[in-house]
């Protein structure tokens, strides 16, 4: 009896921490798989004016979040239109300054998002979010998980707000297109 | 090959023609097959590959944003597209992003392509399609088809099927198309085929073959017509060689005939010629030899008569030369006789010996004259009895011995006998005459075999004789299957040995035929001088003759005119003799003479018959011999010969055999002679006159008798007329006319052509014309005499 609870112990500890560290994991796919999306979305997006081939790509971070680690993976072996990629963070949305991509993780509060997108370097950036309802404050495409899988959802008012144009392919990929 | 050259031509291009298109028809449509096979596999593939685009393009943001529904929608949309069983979209490891299965097939893994950015690759029945997505560069994906290859085999199967009807089709267009236009190549050939088939046939080099263009054929056709043209003329100049040739034949065939024809009367005239001179050599046996005879005969008489010194020694002389000439004579027509091939040997019984001896016994007087001495010396082994022919071997004894005494004035001549050889039925013996005289020159001892040769001119001149003697003795000697050799030295003496081969006695024997028959059971009643003499004849020129010598013999002398009459008188009188004539009208001498022989009366049966006729042969003598007459005398006769026979035959006594018939005819000179009348006349001029007068007032008679027989082609009684008349022209010693009168009997007897009688009859006619004058003036000359 003795050693059989022991080792129920020890079966009960292994239990939680591998469910932990499975949690831990799902996390990483999650956002590396975030990042490469958002890097595809570089594709079927059109931004109003491309600057010239000197300036970096820049994606601006929000706050604290998984994602800013295989973004910078991206930033290191990718470019986007000729463009070198630069991946950065922003403490608050008063940090925030000229980016093209603008990620605002789940943890940001929704006054932040509000800021994000009201900020005056915002005006011709892709806003995206992962929280449900972000959108309806105006983030131009919002990761959704369902089946345990990544989609996503647009804001075609707001992509036309911030003079962004999305490509039929993308919009077809969407789970919900909101006007 | 073999199989080709033996079918028409017409088959053969139909066979090349259907063959050639068959073959072009299966090539195309094989290629035709091949290539759209090819290009349909092509054209799947293009079309898959750009179905493959479409979904690869379309795939892009599914693949990029692992968007599996969007993904398989598009992936099912290859609903359309039926033969498309499996379809895939995968990333680049291998990760099957979509799948899509036909409603009817099954699960198919892809594999992995990471090769090339297109990938076709054909399986049996499949198509397998890989093709890359790319995306900015960047290969995202690969999209996957699989499609079935079956409705491009249906496709094709169908295309075949109506390719196969199409060969067929095509296949019986081309053996429609080739049997129609076939025609214009075999046609004309088979055309010109027919044509030279024809010619050949026909042998017409004037047909053409009518083939009109500018093709092989036609150059065919005309070198064929310019040949016809060369074989034509070739033909035609052949042809006219031909006749040339046929007329130069004719011509020359006329020639030869013509010269054949004048050969053949020339032959004719030759032969014609021969008989003549055969028949003229026969006419000196009585137209030589019969005056001869009388000249012989008056001779002796005349020797007979007081004569003086003077005329004894012309008579003497007249006795040689007529006795030489008779030699002669006889020589000739021996010669001629044996040269005619009508010399006939006998078998009789013979003594060598003792006709040795006599021959020389009969010489002796001659030998005596200039003292020469004859010797025999006979070989006692040659047996004494032999068989030949004993008168021709006295002639060449006779020859050779007179021969050598001829020549030798002084010394001997010996005849020596040897036996040769001595087989069971024959001897062969040698006869040598040795002589002791003049001898002949070496060069000459060939030649005097020859006729008419003597050793020289002088010889002739000297000795006489004709150069004769010898070249009988060598034919007679040849003629026996002897032989005989001459040696001589000149001035001491020749040898003439001759070898002949005898039969020994018992062998064969002959009864040797005479001329003269013995009666056999006559019973001579009287031997008086004065026979009572029945004549058969129907002149009235011998009746007068025979009358005239009858008379002076003081013979009683009956004229029958025919065979008829004298049976008739003999039955009603008595004869001691009959002279009979052989051709008589009613009933000729042979007739009488068996009817006579057949009568009842022993006397009359029997009585003796002496055969009278103009025809002196051998033959005749013997036909009249077996008849049954007893004597033969040819016409005209020696007075003396017959009464020695009337004699004979009445006195049943033999007279010494004799064969030669003593006939008396005049001269051979002169139109006419009337020697032989005026020797039987003995002066008798009225007789003389009677004679002539006769023949005067005859002969025209006869002459228009003759002329209508052979007017009428009257052979028989030409024949029997002509006889009569010869009978009057020779006892006028119209000798022409005589021959002509024979000729026409024996072309009578002949049956010969009347032209060749008629022309003899004209010269008989011309003759007698010629003679009439000068015989009237005799006959008138006579009568004034008197």
């Amino acid at each position: 009896m003795y050693k059989g609870s022991k080792n129920i112990l020890l079966i009960i500890v292994i239990i939680i921490t591998s469910s932990f560290f499975q949690l831990q994991k799902s996390e990483v796919e999650e956002y590396s798989a975030k990042a490469a999306f958002i890097y595809n979305f570089t594709k079927f997006v059109e931004w109003e004016k491309q600057e010239d081939g000197s300036s970096s790509f820049v994606i601006g971070v929000v706050g604290e979040s998984s994602i800013y680690k295989p973004l910078q993976g991206l930033a290191l072996s990718k470019k986007i239109n000729n463009r070198k990629i630069e991946i950065v963070r922003f403490n608050s949305a008063a940090e925030v300054t000229a980016c093209q991509i603008l990620f605002v993780p789940e943890t940001s509060s929704s006054k932040n998002l509000k800021e994000c997108i009201n900020s005056k370097y915002t005006k011709n950036t892709l806003i995206i979010t992962e929280k449900q309802g972000c959108l309806e404050y105006g983030s131009g495409i919002n990761f959704m998980v369902i089946d345990n899988r990544i989609k996503f959802e647009i804001n075609l008012g707001s992509l036309s707000k911030a003079n962004l144009k999305a490509s039929s392919q993308l919009l077809k990929l969407a789970q919900n297109v909101q006007e | 090959m073999g199989l080709l050259t033996n079918i028409s031509i017409h088959r053969k291009l139909i066979l090349m023609q259907v063959l050639t298109a068959f073959v072009v028809i299966i090539l195309c449509s094989v290629t035709f097959f091949v290539i759209d096979y090819k290009s349909m596999c092509e054209n799947k593939n293009k079309s898959l590959l750009s179905i493959a685009k479409v979904i690869g393009t379309n795939s892009v943001a599914p693949l990029l944003f692992n968007d599996r529904e969007s993904s398989e929608e598009i992936l099912s949309d290859l609903k359309v597209e039926t033969n498309i069983t499996n379809a895939c979209v995968m990333d680049t490891s291998g990760i099957v992003l979509a799948n899509y299965i036909r409603a009817d097939g099954q699960n198919f893994a892809f594999k992995v392509n990471t090769k090339k950015a297109e990938l076709s690759e054909f399986t049996d029945n499949d198509l397998f399609i890989y093709y890359k997505i790319v995306h900015e560069k960047e290969w995202i994906g690969t999209v996957c088809l699989k499609a079935e290859l079956s409705d491009i085999k249906d496709q094709l199967m169908a295309k075949i099927k109506i390719g196969m009807l199409v060969i067929l089709v095509g296949f019986i267009f081309a053996f429609i198309l080739s049997a129609f236009l076939q025609k214009y190549i075999s046609k004309p050939i088979i055309k010109l085929v027919n044509v030279m088939e024809n010619v050949i046939k026909t042998r017409n080099y004037s047909i053409r073959s009518t083939h009109h263009g500018k093709d092989e054929i036609s150059k065919l056709s005309d070198a064929f017509n310019k040949m016809l043209v060369q074989i034509e003329r070739h033909d035609q100049a052949l042809s006219e060689t031909n006749n040339l040739l046929e007329a130069r034949v004719k011509e020359r065939t006329q020639e030869l005939v013509e010269k054949n024809e004048k050969l053949f009367a020339a032959n004719t005239l030759a032969e014609q010629s021969k008989l003549a001179k055969e028949q003229f050599l026969a006419s000196m046996s009585h137209e030589i030899r019969t005056p001869l005879n009388a000249i012989i005969g008056f001779q002796s008489l005349l020797k007979e008569t007081p004569l003086n010194e003077e005329q004894k020694e012309y008579v003497e002389s007249i006795d040689f030369a007529g006795r030489n000439l008779l030699v002669i004579i006889n020589d000739i027509l021996d010669l001629s006789k044996i040269e005619a091939g009508k010399f006939e040997f006998t078998e009789d019984d013979l003594n060598i010996n003792q006709i040795i001896e006599s021959t020389l016994e009969l010489l002796e007087y001659r030998a005596r004259e200039k003292a020469i001495e004859l010797i025999f010396m006979p070989d006692e082994k040659i047996p004494l009895s032999l068989v030949g022919d004993a008168a021709r071997f006295n002639q060449i004894l006779l020859n050779l011995v007179g021969n050598a005494i001829k020549f030798t004035e002084k010394g001997n001549v010996t005849v020596t006998t040897k036996l040769i050889e001595s087989t069971e039925s024959d001897v062969l013996c040698e006869f040598a005459i040795s002589d002791t005289g003049i001898g002949i020159p070496q060069d000459k001892l060939k030649l005097i075999f020859e006729r008419f040769t003597q050793a020289s001119t002088e010889t002739t001149r000297k000795y006489g004789g004709t150069g004769l003697g010898l070249t009988i003795v060598q034919q007679l000697l040849n003629l026996q299957g002897g032989k005989i050799e001459v040696s001589s030295k000149v001035g001491e003496g020749s040898i003439f040995k001759f070898f002949l081969r005898f039969k020994k006695a018992g062998a064969k024997i002959f009864t040797p035929i005479t001329y003269l028959k013995q009666p056999t059971e006559y019973i001579n009643k009287e031997n008086s001088m004065n026979h009572k003499i029945l004549l058969a004849e129907d002149t009235p020129l011998n009746q007068r003759l025979i009358r005239k010598v009858t008379q002076k013999w003081g013979d009683d002398l009956e004229i029958a005119m025919n065979g008829i009459e004298a049976i008739e008188k003999l039955k009603a009188g008595e004869y001691d003799i009959i002279l009979m004539d052989i051709q008589m009208p009613e009933m000729d001498g042979y007739t009488a003479t068996q009817v006579i022989r057949a009568l009842e009366d022993p006397i009359k049966k029997n009585i003796p018959i002496i055969a009278l006729t103009a025809h002196a042969s051998k033959e005749e003598a013997e036909r009249c011999l077996s008849i049954g007459m007893n004597a033969y005398i040819s016409k005209p006769f020696n007075s003396d010969f017959l009464r020695e026979t009337i004699i004979q035959l009445t006195s049943n006594t033999m007279l010494k055999e004799q064969t030669e018939l003593k006939n008396i005819v005049t001269d051979l000179t002169g139109l006419y002679d009337l020697t032989y009348l005026k020797e039987h006349a003995e002066g008798d001029s009225a007789f003389l006159a009677e004679m002539i007068g006769i023949f005067l007032t005859d002969t025209p008679r006869l002459l228009e008798e003759l002329k209508s027989d052979i007017d009428s082609n009257d052979y028989k009684k030409i024949k029997i007329t002509s006889h009569s008349m010869k009978g009057l022209f020779l006892t006028l010693g119209i000798n022409d006319a005589a021959a002509s009168l024979k000729e026409i009997e024996k072309m009578a007897l002949d049956i010969s052509p009347i032209e060749l009688i008629k022309s003899n009859f004209q010269k008989v006619e011309t003759t007698f014309q010629k003679c009439r004058e000068p015989l009237t003036k005799e006959l008138e000359k006579i009568k004034s005499a008197e």
